[in-house]
């Protein structure tokens, strides 16, 4: 089973002079299981194409198919509860009195028996590291990161099977920021199919399955991450770059003119030097 | 939910290069005309003013009539109850058992030119002319007004705020709907009591909001040393053009053509 947009097309107040085509010719398939990043530079369409995946925005032609369902206007309450969807700065749409509200608010209206409801919250405390005594503290009294982490809970109560979220590290400190990455594995290890908005590509190198570039409303390539940062000059000619330690070895290949293997997330870089020196340093 | 009434339309018209203070003092005179509008000719000469200014502005005629559209229906709804029911001398024709006065029709015409040709007016203005320059031109236009201590620059500044956060808010109210609505919110409830609950989790979010960018502009302002208008200077300095000439001899025209009407003419 899997999310499929097939071709879609969207345009942003059309007929008026600020009339944008924000999404054209656009297929993508999301495969159940997996972590896709979907990265690309500023305006090109990362929000307007997560808002189709769960119906708050409609294309102007073309379908989204969910588990091979088409998305339509009288499936939505049902799909979404299938899609979380975590907007970027979620925690700025908190608003209950306490904690344990505030997350259990996606569940008002399945009226589910109490226990239930509680038995939901934990759960999705537990699996985001919300700590149990925050659960009746008021959610504007919490950190920054402790918000967003709320924030994300609210979403998980309702049990989606696929999770969106749109640039969840952004504007968190890099303690936080690493968690945030780490709970996007645990939800991929928990059974969720996890789509998310990055612009730190080093973030995408380390966590993702598969990475979508999309640019000016086009999926301009998709493929494993090691696909996509092998293409440097692509990357860098539409705005992008890659993950700075494949910057470092390209650099270092280039310098010294040994022949080093792509390497993209740190871990592949430590095993290299590791390799390396075991062997007696880099030749010269 | 982001295009809005009234919303400046980049252009390059003669209307769009004039400055701001001439064509708030055009839409003034114009607006104050229309009111005073009391015979056909009267009626005829501020609609053709209001149609020399649209032609030269080169607003597509849609979004002049997408302006009309909020008030359409209650115009129609009043010219058919004024059709019905007021009574004068001679009758054009009878639907049914009652008779449609010839009066009665004149007066409709007459209301719903009036109507019509005040929104144009302003929002001629209002599309032509970014938000920024018009709280520009109305500080200008409303600075003799400082020696009876009027605030003036005060007042332009609270509404260029103002208007500077209304699409914001628009926009942040679009957004917090939809987040909410993907954790489940239902907007839609035909109980109204439901229906006002249900905005709850729209309007927390959007007054914290609002409150915390309302303290950082006030924090961004006086650490930028803001201390209100003495002294200060302007970026964009009105500038009076040959276009504001040609605005301003137009209005000249019209302004002496209504005195002589109403004067000399009487007509
Ligand atoms: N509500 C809107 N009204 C009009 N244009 C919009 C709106 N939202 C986004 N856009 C435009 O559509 C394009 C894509 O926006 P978006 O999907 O938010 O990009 P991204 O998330 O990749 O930064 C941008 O050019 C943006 O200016
Ligand atoms: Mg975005």
């Amino acid at each position: 089973m899997s999310i499929k947009l097939e071709d879609i097309k969207y345009t942003y107040m059309p007929g008026t002079p600020f009339e944008k085509v924000a999404l054209s010719d656009l297929y993508l398939e999301i495969r159940e299981g997996e972590i896709l990043a979907l990265i690309g530079p500023t305006g090109s369409g990362k929000t307007t194409l997560l808002q189709h995946i769960n119906g708050l925005l409609r294309p102007d032609s073309g379908s989204v198919f969910i588990d091979g369902e088409e998305l339509t206007k009288k499936n939505l309450f049902k799909i979404r509860q299938k899609i979380g969807y975590v907007f970027q700065y979620p925690e700025q749409q908190l608003f209950e009195e306490t904690v344990f509200k505030d997350i259990a608010f996606g569940l008002n209206r399945l009226k589910l028996p109490e226990d239930e409801v509680r038995a939901r919250v934990y759960d999705a405390a537990r699996l985001v590291g919300v700590s149990e005594n925050l659960l009746e503290r008021s959610v504007f009294d919490l950190s920054g990161g402790e918000k967003r982490r709320v924030a994300i809970c609210g979403v998980l109560v309702t049990k989606p099977k696929y999770l969106m979220l749109d640039e969840p590290a952004s504007g968190l400190d890099p303690e936080g920021k690493n968690a945030m990455l780490r709970l996007l594995k645990t939800f991929r290890d928990a059974g969720i199919t996890v789509i998310f908005v990055s612009h730190n590509m080093n973030d995408v190198a380390e966590t993702a399955d598969r990475v979508v570039v999309i640019n000016d409303g086009r999926i301009e390539r998709q493929g494993t991450p090691r696909e996509i940062f092998t293409e440097h000059d692509f990357l860098s000619g539409i705005g992008l770059s890659v993950p700075d330690v494949t910057d470092f070895f390209r650099l270092l290949s280039e310098r010294t003119g040994v022949e080093i293997p792509d390497i993209i997330t740190l871990d592949e870089g430590y095993a290299y030097l590791r390799d390396v020196y075991s062997k007696g340093g880099i030749p010269s | 939910m982001r295009i809005s009434l009234g919303r400046y339309i980049p252009g390059k018209s003669l209307f769009h290069k004039a400055d701001p203070r001439s064509k708030i003092i055009w839409t003034i005179v114009m607006m104050v005309f229309i009111l005073l509008c009391t015979t056909r000719w009267q009626y005829l000469m501020a609609t053709v003013f209001v149609m020399i200014v649209f032609l030269i502005s080169g607003i597509p005629l849609k979004y002049i009539l997408k302006s009309l559209r909020p008030v359409a229906v209650l115009m129609i709804i009043t010219t058919v109850f004024n059709l019905v029911f007021y009574k004068g001398t001679t009758v054009l024709f009878a639907i049914g058992s009652f008779n449609v006065y010839r009066e009665a029709l004149f007066l409709s015409i007459k209301m719903i030119l009036r109507i019509f040709m005040l929104i144009v007016s302003a929002s001629l203005l209002t599309y032509t002319t970014t938000s920024v320059a018009i709280t520009d031109g109305i500080e200008y236009l409303l600075r003799p007004l400082a020696i009876i201590k009027f605030p003036a620059h005060e007042i332009a500044m609270m509404m260029s705020i103002a208007l500077r956060f209304i699409p914001m808010f628009a926009d942040e109210t679009d957004k917090i709907i939809k987040a909410q609505s993907s954790r489940g919110a239902e907007f839609d409830s035909k109980n109204v009591f439901k229906k006002i609950k249900s905005y709850v989790p729209v309007l927390i979010p959007l007054f914290v909001g609002a409150f915390k960018s309302a303290e950082d502009m006030s924090v961004a302002m006086e650490s930028r040393c803001y201390r209100g208008g003495k002294g200060r200077t302007k970026f964009k300095v009105l500038k009076f053009t040959k276009y504001d000439l040609i605005l301003l001899i137009i209005t000249a025209v019209f302004c002496t053509g209504v005195i002589l009407m109403k004067t000399v003419f009487k007509i």
